[in-house]
């Protein structure tokens, strides 16, 4: 039966099944399940075959939003009756540069390195560069992301870059969004670029090492 | 006309501001100052057609939505219509500034092909709320975001009507139908149908799709666009394309900021081989503020070579 739950629970994300993830959830909760286990071999694997699907090009940003909003769903009910605390990769701070309001590739992001063990600091997006600075010396992440989507924008991304070298911020810089490439990244001093979420997540974890 | 179009690049509002030395704000907002830096721009590059773009706020503008300007940047909402109304092209909003800066467009250019940008009803729809409500919604709430589109329809279609009444040509952009955002179905059942019937009323027009559009060819094709632009390579494309239509592209923008003469002509020259019959050069989506004006005019010579051939 708590086998059966856990993918039941997966299979609600996976076909974005937001009042059936809500109800599984709270059964687990009711019945007074393993919660962890729930988030891991259930909301988790759900965002995994999501991932997988999405990487494939057999799911894209609304199926990845709806996914994403089921797992939140069951993570919000799930974690009232958590016992263990997540594993703990390291702070990751994510912003959409200054004049830039497109943040679905951020928020996905956001997701997937949540889910992957990292403890996201939301900037948001429109970010100014010195809230960007003052952030990573309070906080000290392991990695910025910074995202745009216009090829105006993205060119605050190596002004972002240049202060953060100025104040020796040690933290790896991965940029991303659509009118990016490697080869801007170089351009700007990046430590990495990612072309989706999911490279993203990768480099990510080879930063890290 | 349209058969001596053999290069276009998409050059709007941003590097035109550029090009001219004034502050993008200027140009957002003033019809006629947006119709000099353009035509500044056709003289200076030398291009065979021009498209009349600001930004991509103008119709969500007259809509309803609330945007600032930035002085030296693209617009940004400050809030979406609270109470979305169809717009008056003549009186709302910027569209008439569009409208006046492609009257004057067409009086100074009599040989040159004049394209006024308008967004795809998809699309326009997704920036009358915020996107990630609207991706939602699509698959949450089906007949709320067909409720949504038929709007921004009934809009796009009274802006086309303005654009055909002073005999410029539409171009429509549905950035958010893309194929690196949408699948297959979703672009079939929510933005193929309002984008068929807003080119069958303009009888002629071309249609530009952002992102990889591997998956949408066939579904691109139906709608009978004329002129089709598109970032996905021109190679693939062209196995799908009837001779008939104009394929148009796809000049990475990148290429143009970061690369040189030598990288952008070689580009040039393999899009030109793969395009064929009907090819028109252009980039694969706006050409970027910032973008090195000698690798635009590379670009542009190419094309023009390519036209003596």
């Amino acid at each position: 039966m708590k086998k059966d739950i856990y993918e039941r629970l997966a299979n609600a994300v996976f076909n974005l099944n937001l009042s059936l993830t809500e109800k599984v959830s709270q059964e687990i909760v009711n019945n007074n399940l393993d919660c962890r286990k729930a988030i891991f071999e259930g909301l988790v694997l759900g965002i995994k075959k999501v991932s997988n699907y999405f990487t494939k090009g057999k799911y894209f940003i609304p199926e990845v939003l709806v996914a994403a909003e089921c797992f939140y769903k069951g993570f919000e009910i799930l974690k009232t009756n958590l016992k263990n605390p997540l594993p703990n990769k390291g702070k990751i701070i994510l912003a959409v540069v200054y004049g830039d309001i497109h943040d679905i590739g951020k928020n996905i992001v956001k997701l997937m390195a949540e889910m992957d063990g990292f403890q996201v600091i939301d900037l948001g997006r429109d970010c100014p560069k010195e809230k960007i600075l003052e952030t990573a010396l309070k906080e000290k992440p392991v990695i910025i992301g910074l995202s745009a989507l216009m090829t105006t924008t993205m060119l605050e991304m190596e002004k972002v870059i240049k202060l953060l070298k100025e104040n020796n911020v040690k933290a790896k810089v991965v940029i991303g969004g659509a009118p990016t490439s490697q080869l801007f990244a170089q351009k700007i001093g990046a430590d990495g670029y990612a072309p989706d979420a999911v490279s993203g997540i990768r480099l990510f974890n080879q930063l890290i090492k | 006309m349209i058969e001596n179009i053999k290069v276009f690049p998409l050059v709007v509002a941003n590097h035109a501001a550029y090009l001219t030395g004034q502050k993008e704000s200027e140009l957002y907002c003033d019809g006629e100052k947006l119709a000099k830096a353009l035509l500044y721009c056709q003289n200076y590059y030398n291009y065979d057609a021009v498209i009349v773009f600001s930004d991509v706020y103008v119709e969500m503008e007259a809509m309803g939505g609330i945007l600032s300007f930035p002085e030296d940047s693209p617009p940004i909402i400050k809030n979406y219509p609270k109470l979305i109304k169809i717009a008056n092209p003549y009186t709302d909003g910027r569209i008439k500034e569009i409208l006046k800066a492609a009257t004057f467009l067409k009086k100074y250019l009599k040989n040159i092909p004049i394209f006024v940008s308008l967004k795809g009803p998809f699309s326009l729809a997704c920036l009358l709320v915020e996107a990630e409500k609207f991706f939602i919604m699509l698959i949450e709430k089906e007949k709320k975001a067909k409720e949504l589109i038929n709007i921004a329809f009934e809009n796009q279609l009274r802006y086309l009507k303005a654009i055909l009444e002073i005999n410029c040509i539409p171009f429509i952009g549905d950035p958010f139908a893309s194929g690196s955002l949408i699948s297959y179905n979703l672009f079939e059942n929510y933005a193929l149908p309002p984008l068929k019937e807003l080119i069958k009323e303009a009888k002629f027009c071309g249609l530009h799709i952002c992102g990889d559009t591997k998956n949408l060819l066939p579904l691109i094709i139906e709608t009978k666009a004329k002129i089709i632009s598109l970032e996905t390579d021109i190679q693939f494309a062209k196995r799908y394309f009837p001779e008939d239509i104009y394929l148009m592209g796809s000049v990475p923008t990148d290429l143009l900021v970061n690369g040189d003469i030598f990288q952008v002509k070689e580009e040039c020259e393999k899009e030109i081989l793969a395009g064929g019959r009907n090819f028109i050069l252009s980039t694969a989506c706006d050409v970027p503020k910032y973008a090195k004006k000698e690798n635009v005019k590379t670009l542009v010579d190419v094309g023009h070579i390519y036209k003596r051939l």
